[in-house]
Formats: structure tokens, C-alpha cells, sequence
């Protein structure tokens, strides 16, 4: 009876890993963009990777395998979340397109220091001294002010395109 | 139906299952627009692919498939860090938020056309 | 002008400051050389044109039929390759026929390879002991590589300008590293040294369970190449420069080259003599096999690392190579 009961337990971390890399593929398949695959993607890096493993442990018993497993595991944490976040920054350093898929204010602001939470003024002469360009980084960002209802009607239209 | 039989039931429909995903996942990573998609296929299926090895050594008595699984996760994640600093490194925004630098010189080049219109000389 | 210059002007000319345009369209544009600069540009500008007085007989050869020998000399070969290959494909035994010789050596390696080499892994004794000649080779072949990739890509006095120095600046990180991330150098400062160990220990257990000099080898070079993504170049080239590269590397290839140059010599009977076997299992096993894989991890991880810093700053430790 104990041995059934120890396989209930490992069919139940089976399932739930497999759960979770199925939410993962799905998610990967289905979202939009990249950033919310990347969301996906990390809930099979550790979920998934944690109930097969867990399983297998259960199985195993104590011994060398098991420890090998247990740092299988402590590994891909520590590295999963730190490779989403280069991919992240690749998509934010390389894609040109960024802003038409997020909030354009969020993005602005992520890219300055972190007091920059006031008003447009303020914020565009934290942002020129934080570059230490002045007039190249006011322009920009007034460029940026005055592109802001173009962008939303494009958005629009793609949505009515959508639809 | 004993447990070993159970076990192996398990272990093996979890292996079929998880070469299905890895199937899926290929779709990805061969039609996804941008970089950043097939890394992210990639590191997936590296993911899935070591736990499968976790799962053989498992199931054929292999302790040394643990090894080889430790060893994928680990490349898999260099191969991420080093394509990732590369690929950074390479681009003409040059470390720089990538869509101020396109507005920039999207900038640039109206004021070029609108100098050209206005002056009739050509472009340098 | 370089882009950047060219992108803060337009930014100033749009507040109404400068006129971008001063310099470009009115074809003045070198206003402020300095003399030697322009004896630089004349002597350059008289080389051009002297190359193109060099390259004349080439293009005589070219009118007359230079080109069309050369293509019918190259389509003659290739068909002639082909034609050799296709005949010794034609020749091999069918699939799933029984090939006498093959199933001999087979049934050897299986039988007698524990006793003969003295490893459990009949993999690494197979590749390090009956066929290491062949692993010479390919040692030698990442070897030759690096070098390759050295007289490519080596940033040295010749292949360096001035006017290039803005590119090679970029081409180096100078505006963008990933080390400056603090994420990335606390995910280093725990993973790195597991990642050395692991390496270390799969190179030294090559003649008991899989992995080996190859293997062994990758990990360790991964395990630089993190530390130099991690904490920069800089650290790296405090203890891993480019001439202890060369040290290693040569030291590694000599090794291997003179050891199993004796054993071919002596009639490729194995150093039996002279190192003792072991118990098959233990980790000091297996005679010559040991040392042969540390020179080939060694070989393989200062390749690895080697190339990943020529294709990213363009030399190996500090500074130009000379």
C-alpha cells in the first residue's frame, strides 16, 4: 500500500510538471509578443522542471543521484530567470518597434532614473541630465510627445483591421 | 497491475508527451518573426530536452545521464548569455533604448528630405 | 563625421544653432586637417592608384581567357572527385550485409578493450588509445584553427586605423557590456565555480564514465567565457592571458604528439612497461589515457576561449597583438 501511495505522489508531480510545460508551449504558441512568451516560457523553466525532478527524487531514494538532481534544479533557478532577463534585454535594446506593443509612457519611463514620476517637463530635463546631452535627448523626447496621437491611430486602425 | 508496470506506464506516456511539446515548440522556433523568439524556443527546448534525460536515466538506470542533463542546462544558458551580449554588442543602437535611436533617425531623415525639397541639391 | 557627431548636429540644427548641412554640400569637407593628416590622405591616394597600375596584367589575362581556362580546369576536377567518390560508394557493402572486417574490429574493441587499455569507458579508450592518432589530428585541427581565426581577426598595427578606431570601439563594447549588469555578475559569482568543478570533474573521469578531454574541455572554456561576459575581460586577463594560451597550448599538443609518437614507434603496443594499468574503475586507471585527455581538455578549452575573445575585442589577454 505504501508503494502506491509513494507513486500517487510522483503521478502527481508528473502531472503537474507536464501542466505546466503544456501551459508553457501553449503560451509560447499562442501569445503575441515576445515579452508574454517569455512569461510562458519561464513558468515551464521552473515548474515544470521542478515536478519532474521532484518526481524522480521521490523515486530515487537518498543518494547521489538525488543530490545530482537537487542541484539540477537549484542551477536552472538561479539561471532561468537571468537568461529571460537577457533575452529581455535584447528585445528592449535591439527591436525598434518596442513602443507599438506597450505602453509608451512605461517605457519612457523605464528608460530614465527612477525618480522620474512627475510631470513631462520635469522629466525630460531628468532625462537630459542623466545623458548629459541636452538638446539632442529634449528633442527627442518632445518628438516623441508629439508622435504620441499618430501612434494610437494606427493602433486603432490595426485593431479595426483586427476586428 | 504492479507498480513497476505503473511506473513505467507513467514515465514512458510523460516521455511521449514531452516529444510532443518539444514538436510544438520547434514550430516556434522556426516561424518566430524576431531573435528573441528562437532563443526563446531554443532555451525551452533545452529545458524539456534535459528533463527528458533526467527521465531516461531514471527509467534505463543510468546514473551518468544526470551528468549530461546538468551539462545541457549549463550550455544552454551560455548559449543565451553569450547571444545575448553578441548580439547587444552588435547593433548600430549601440547599447542604447533601440526605438529613441529609430525615432531619431527616422527624424534625421525627414529633415534630409525636407533640406532636399526645399534646396534642390542632392544628398550627401 | 561619424554618426553620432552627425545626429547631435541635426538635434542642434533643429533648435536653430547650426546648419548641418555647412561642411557637406558645398564640398569642403576636410576643414580642419592637420598637415601630417593630409600627407597620410595624399600617400594613401598615391597607393590606390598605383594598385591599379599593379593589377594591369591581370586584366590582359582576364581578355585573354584567363577566366575560362580557370573554369574548365575547376569543372574538370570536381567531376573527376565525384567520379572517385562514387565509385568507392558504388564499391562499399550493401547495408545490412555482414562486413567481415568491421565486425572484427567490433567484436574486438568490445572484447578485449577493458583489458587491453585499461578503461571502463570503451569510448574514451577507443578514441585515446586504438585510434589516437585520429584525436591527434583533430586536437591539431582546433589548434590550426585558432590561428586561423589569430590571423583574421587579430587586431594588430597593420590591420588597425584611425579612422576605424570609432568602429572597432563599437565592435568592442566600449558603449554596451553586458557585464556592467549586476545581475548577471551575482548569477556568475554563484554558478561560476560549480561550472569550473564540474568541468574538472568530467575530465578527470573520462576513462570511467562518458565525457572526457572533449567534453570536459567545452565545459571549462563555457565556464571562461561566462567569467569574461560576467565580470568583464579585464578579470580574465589577470590569470588567463594570451601567452599563457600559447603555453598551454603548445605544452598540451607536445605532450600528446611525443607520447603517442613513442607508443606508434615502439610498435603501437602501449607504454605497458612503463605505466602501470590500475584497477579498472579507479579514477588513476587506464595508463596513458589520463594525461592524453587533460592535454586534449586543455587544447579544447583554450580554443574555445580564444575564439570567443578574438571574435569580440580581437585578441587574446591585454592589449594588440604583435
Amino acid at each position: 500500500m505504501g508503494e502506491w501511495i509513494r507513486f500517487g505522489l510522483i503521478a502527481l508531480c508528473v502531472v503537474t510538471a507536464m501542466t505546466g510545460f503544456t501551459a508553457a508551449v501553449i503560451g509560447a504558441n499562442r501569445f503575441g509578443f515576445v515579452m508574454n512568451r517569455m512569461h510562458a516560457a519561464g513558468i515551464g523553466d521552473t515548474l515544470g522542471i521542478f515536478g519532474i525532478l521532484l518526481a524522480l527524487m521521490l523515486k530515487e531514494g537518498v543518494g547521489m543521484v538525488t543530490a545530482k538532481m537537487a542541484v539540477i534544479i537549484i542551477f536552472l533557478w538561479f539561471t532561468s530567470p537571468a537568461s529571460s532577463h537577457f533575452l529581455s534585454q535584447i528585445e528592449y535594446f535591439t527591436n525598434p518597434h518596442l513602443f507599438r506593443y506597450t505602453d509608451r509612457d512605461l517605457t519612457v519611463r523605464s528608460s530614465m532614473p527612477a525618480a522620474g514620476s512627475g510631470e513631462g517637463e520635469a522629466n525630460s530635463e531628468i532625462e537630459a541630465v542623466h545623458s548629459g546631452n541636452p538638446g539632442n535627448n529634449a528633442a527627442g523626447y518632445s518628438s516623441a510627445k508629439n508622435k504620441a496621437p499618430e501612434l494610437s491611430q494606427t493602433e486603432k486602425n490595426r485593431k479595426e483591421e483586427k476586428a | 497491475m504492479s507498480v513497476e508496470s505503473a511506473y513505467t506506464l507513467l514515465f514512458e506516456g510523460a516521455l511521449l508527451w514531452m516529444g510532443l511539446l518539444l514538436l510544438i515548440m520547434l514550430i516556434r522556433a522556426i516561424i518566430g518573426p524576431r531573435v528573441t523568439d528562437r532563443i526563446l524556443a531554443i532555451n525551452m527546448i533545452g529545458t524539456m530536452v534535459s528533463s527528458c534525460i533526467c527521465i531516461l536515466a531514471v527509467v534505463l538506470e543510468e546514473s551518468y545521464l544526470i551528468d549530461m542533463a546538468l551539462l545541457y542546462s549549463m550550455i544552454s544558458f551560455v548559449t543565451v548569455l553569450i547571444l545575448a551580449s553578441t548580439y547587444i554588442a552588435k547593433t548600430p543602437s549601440r547599447g542604447r533604448f533601440a526605438s529613441e535611436v529609430a525615432e531619431e533617425v527616422g527624424q534625421e531623415k525627414k529633415w534630409l528630405k525636407a533640406y532636399q525639397e526645399e534646396s534642390g541639391k542632392e544628398m550627401p | 563625421m561619424t554618426l553620432n557627431e552627425f545626429r547631435h548636429k541635426c538635434a542642434a540644427w533643429m533648435q536653430g544653432d547650426v546648419d548641418v548641412m555647412e561642411h557637406i554640400l558645398d564640398g569642403s569637407e576636410q576643414p580642419d586637417l592637420s598637415r601630417e593628416e593630409r600627407k597620410e590622405l595624399e600617400k594613401e591616394q598615391r597607393e590606390r592608384r598605383s594598385l591599379s597600375q599593379y593589377s594591369r596584367p591581370l586584366v590582359r589575362a582576364q581578355q585573354k581567357g584567363f577566366y575560362f581556362l580557370y573554369t574548365i580546369t575547376a569543372i574538370t576536377c570536381c567531376v573527376a572527385l565525384i567520379g572517385v567518390l562514387l565509385f568507392t560508394v558504388a564499391n562499399l557493402p550493401r547495408y545490412g550485409e555482414e562486413n567481415p572486417r568491421t565486425v572484427e574490429v567490433v567484436e574486438r574493441y568490445v572484447e578485449k578493450g577493458l583489458e587491453e587499455t585499461g578503461a571502463v569507458n570503451i569510448v574514451s579508450g577507443m578514441i585515446l588509445d586504438y585510434r589516437a592518432f585520429d584525436t591527434l589530428g583533430e586536437s591539431h585541427v582546433l589548434f590550426t584553427a585558432l590561428i586561423c581565426v589569430m590571423i583574421l581577426l587579430g587586431k594588430d598595427r597593420k590591420n588597425m586605423r584611425r579612422e576605424y578606431e570609432d568602429f572597432y570601439m563599437v565592435s568592442q563594447d566600449t558603449y554596451f557590456e553586458i557585464s556592467k549588469d549586476p545581475i548577471i555578475r551575482c548569477v556568475g559569482m554563484v554558478i561560476l565555480s560549480g561550472i569550473f568543478l564540474f568541468g574538472i570533474y568530467i575530465l578527470l573521469n573520462g576513462q570511467i564514465s562518458p565525457g572526457g578531454g572533449f567534453s570536459g574541455g567545452a565545459v571549462m572554456g563555457a565556464a571562461l567565457i561566462l567569467f569574461a561576459s560576467a565580470f568583464g575581460f579585464e578579470k580574465v586577463d589577470r590569470f588567463f592571458t594570451g601567452k599563457l594560451l600559447k603555453i598551454i597550448s603548445f605544452v598540451s599538443l607536445a605532450f600528446y604528439s611525443f607520447a603517442k609518437g613513442y607508443v606508434f614507434f615502439t610498435g603501437a603496443n602501449g607504454l605497458e612497461n612503463h605505466i602501470p594499468k590500475g584497477i579498472p574503475g579507479a579514477i588513476l586507471s587506464g595508463g596513458l589515457i589520463l594525461p592524453l585527455d587533460i592535454a586534449v581538455g586543455m587544447v579544447v578549452a583554450c580554443t574555445m576561449y580564444g575564439f570567443y575573445s578574438l571574435f569580440r575585442r580581437g585578441s587574446i589577454g591585454k592589449g594588440v597583438i604583435r
